[in-house]
């Protein structure tokens, strides 16, 4: 009974964000105007709600793939760049820049693309390391790939044309929805939401995970192929919207720390509570990177500001969790 | 009698000679200020205050490194700049304006290898082409600068970016192409021109200044975004000195910054000009894109048709669109003072203006002068 307050009330905080963010923005909308004005309702329709629905999406996707990842790799610093997949990533849209640099749909699929090859090339290197246990193994090769993958991303830096190219990456690397519509929207849609309702269904199967191998072996479930399902899962839905918002961190690796205050440590609630608390928080994220000032704030600086912070706050006060 | 007179006219020649190479090199080595008459070494101090000693006549001058356009564009209005200029990048080379200075352009042209763009360009690969001077934009590391003076290699710096630092920087260039009279010819028409179009508007109040926005449409990155020129950047100045009101000055710093529609529509600017820096969109295709579109179509620009494309004479990366800090900012200039405050400058005529700068800025025959004019592309 408690449990069900608890979602209800973060189910209306994230309602009350929403609403709060279509009405906040440089370009002052109120319902009297909202009925006059053409453009008032453009703004609100074609300008603000994609990019916050985007939001909502991009916090999602990055909140459950931490909260699974997490749990599947027993390490509760783990987040979706760990794997590798985030410098993937960023060197498969580095890499769209330097050479097709007017086309957002081959930068989003180059950077899907090598997301995911990154994460096989670290599943691969993993089985052939002779060091530690299985897991262990999984996050030195998603260290290895994650280093390889940004040195290319350096590499292409420096060769990128410095005034066309350049600060065209930077603002990538940063990462960011400035711009974000409903193409953009529908674009990673699809990919996003096959990974993040798949945790969705996976997530009493993943508590499993936090157990000792041998014992969920026991339990009739091979360890290895769940953990495997729940990583592809992961990673599909980080790719998805990294590859239109760019590298966002922190937000993937706090808010299932504040599901876990809220929520226990039981993952079929973490999963979705992570998925509400993460739209809410990149949803006020996104509204300060676009309204604090009259220039665009790129959201992972945002991200970073507050996050850090939030992460240490969490950390001092923990003990229960 | 007659011996020791003819001794005494010769001690009297040669003391006489000896005088006057002592006065010639009096002035040619203590004079450090004037430009010797024949050669020999002067001292400059460049954009960083840096005191660069250089030994004239130069015969081997490259500019590179990141930014290197706006002092290309600068040196080729030396003449002289044509004969001791080498090392240049395709990029540069393939601009109509140099490629009509300079018919022999394409010969000195090099791979890019030597830092084109960087802001760090590598010392040893210029060294290998042995250069007298090195010309830097001062968006190249200083660095760069000492290692070539470590190889004996003069490196000087140059800003441009505002009409002060032109002022000093053209004469510096003078200096070192030794044409200190083409320097003060260029400054004197850019201070004349300047002059002509502040006297106009320098007065105006803020309620006849229409707000005026200019914007850098970028698709790059996956994402349209527009991006607007911070308070202390050329484009900022410039839309003030033409009598405008620049909007996006409540911005801070240099630099572009990203812009939403929604701040856009916030503003909602009388006057929109648009640079892409790119051939792919043109700016002229945004506009036609703009006065299209049904979510622009309330923005007053747009309702009274008042959005342009900047003129642009190389059709590349900003080395020709005449917002940047080129040396054609001036026809911007006189461009945006035109569109902005139309009545005052009703007598102005931007086409003869035009070919004017490009005859006595640089050396254009009034054949060569229309050739480029027919190249323009943007709203002129």
């Amino acid at each position: 009974m408690r449990l069900l307050v608890r979602f209800l009330a973060i189910t209306a905080a994230l309602l009350g964000i929403f609403c709060l963010s279509l009405f906040l923005g440089r370009y002052s909308v109120n319902f009297q105007e909202l009925l006059s004005s053409g453009l008032a309702s453009e703004i609100l329709f074609n300008i603000r709600l994609p990019r916050i629905l985007a939001a909502a999406l991009l916090g999602m996707a990055l909140a459950a793939a931490g909260a699974a990842l997490q749990s599947a790799f027993k390490n509760p610093l783990v987040e979706p760049s760990l794997l590798g997949v985030s410098q993937g990533s960023a060197f498969g849209a580095a890499l769209a820049i330097l050479f097709f640099v007017n086309s957002p749909v081959v930068i989003e699929a180059s950077s899907t693309a090598f997301g995911l090859l990154a994460l096989l090339i670290a599943y691969l290197l993993s089985s052939s390391l002779k060091y530690g246990g299985k897991i262990l193994r999984l996050v030195l090769a998603g260290i290895a790939v994650s280093a390889i993958f940004s040195g290319g991303v350096g590499i292409i830096k420096t060769m990128a044309d410095p005034l066309n190219q350049l600060p065209a990456l930077t603002f990538w690397l940063l990462g960011g929805l400035s711009g974000a519509g409903w193409g953009d929207l529908l674009y990673m849609l699809p990919l996003a939401l096959c990974g993040i309702v798949a945790l969705l269904l996976l997530r009493w199967r993943i508590n499993l995970l936090t157990l000792r191998d041998d014992v969920t072996f026991s339990l009739g479930t091979d360890p290895g192929k769940l953990r495997a399902l729940v990583v592809i899962f992961a990673v599909l839905a980080v790719a998805a919207v990294t590859s239109v918002a760019g590298v966002i961190a922190w937000v993937g690796l706090i808010v299932p720390h504040i599901a876990r205050k809220i929520f226990g440590a039981d993952n079929s609630r973490i999963i979705p509570a992570s998925l509400i608390l993460g739209a809410g928080l990149m949803i006020a994220f996104d509204t300060v990177a676009r309204t604090l000032t009259a220039g665009e704030i790129p959201l992972g600086v945002v991200t970073s500001l507050c996050g850090a912070p939030v992460f240490l706050l969490l950390l001092s006060r923990g003990g229960e969790s | 009698m007659k011996a020791s007179k003819a001794k005494t006219a010769g001690i009297s020649i040669v003391a006489v000679v000896l005088v006057l190479a002592l006065a010639l090199f009096v002035l040619f080595f203590t004079g450090q200020n004037n430009p010797p008459l024949f050669g020999g070494p002067v001292s400059v101090v460049d954009a960083l205050g840096r005191t660069v000693e250089i030994n004239l006549p130069v015969n081997r001058v490259i500019i590179t490194g990141k930014s290197a356009f706006p002092v290309t564009s600068v040196a080729y209005m030396f003449p002289e700049a044509a004969s001791v200029l080498y090392g240049l990048d395709q990029r540069t080379a393939s601009v109509p304006l140099f490629r009509l200075v300079d018919p022999n352009i394409e010969a000195k042209t090099v791979s890019d290898d030597i830092g084109a763009g960087s802001d760090s360009p590598n010392v040893e690969e210029l060294a290998k082409l042995k250069p007298d001077v090195v010309l830097f934009k001062t968006s190249v590391k200083l660095q760069v600068a000492e290692s070539l003076e470590a190889l004996g290699i003069k490196a000087v710096y140059v800003d441009l970016e505002n009409l002060d630092s032109y002022r000093r920087d053209v004469k510096l260039m003078g200096r070192i192409f030794g044409n200190e009279a083409k320097a003060n010819s260029i400054l004197s028409y850019y201070e004349e021109k300047y002059g002509y179009v502040l006297a106009k508007t320098s007065s105006l109040p803020q309620s006849q200044r229409p707000r005026t926005l200019l914007l850098f449409y970028s698709t790059k990155g996956g994402t349209i975004s527009f991006n607007a020129p911070g308070a202390g950047w050329l484009q900022t100045s410039m839309i003030d000195a033409a009598g405008g009101y620049p909007l996006s000055k409540e911005l801070g710093g240099t630099g572009w910054n990203t812009v939403s529609f929604e701040q856009i529509a916030a503003w909602n600017p009388e006057i929109i000009f648009l640079v892409t820096y790119s051939q792919n969109p043109t700016p002229s295709q945004v506009r036609d894109n703009i006065l299209s579109d049904p979510m622009w179509r309330n923005l007053a620009a747009v309702k009274e048709g008042r959005v342009y494309a900047v003129p642009d004479d190389a059709h590349l990366i900003a080395i020709g669109s005449w917002d940047a800090p080129n040396s054609r900012w001036i026809l911007g200039q006189l461009w945006m003072a035109k569109k902005i405050q139309p009545g005052l400058f009703a007598d102005l005529d931007l086409v003869k203006e035009v070919k004017q700068f490009y005859m006595e800025i640089y050396g254009l025959s009034a054949a060569q002068a229309d050739e480029i004019l027919q190249q323009i592309t943007g709203d002129l």
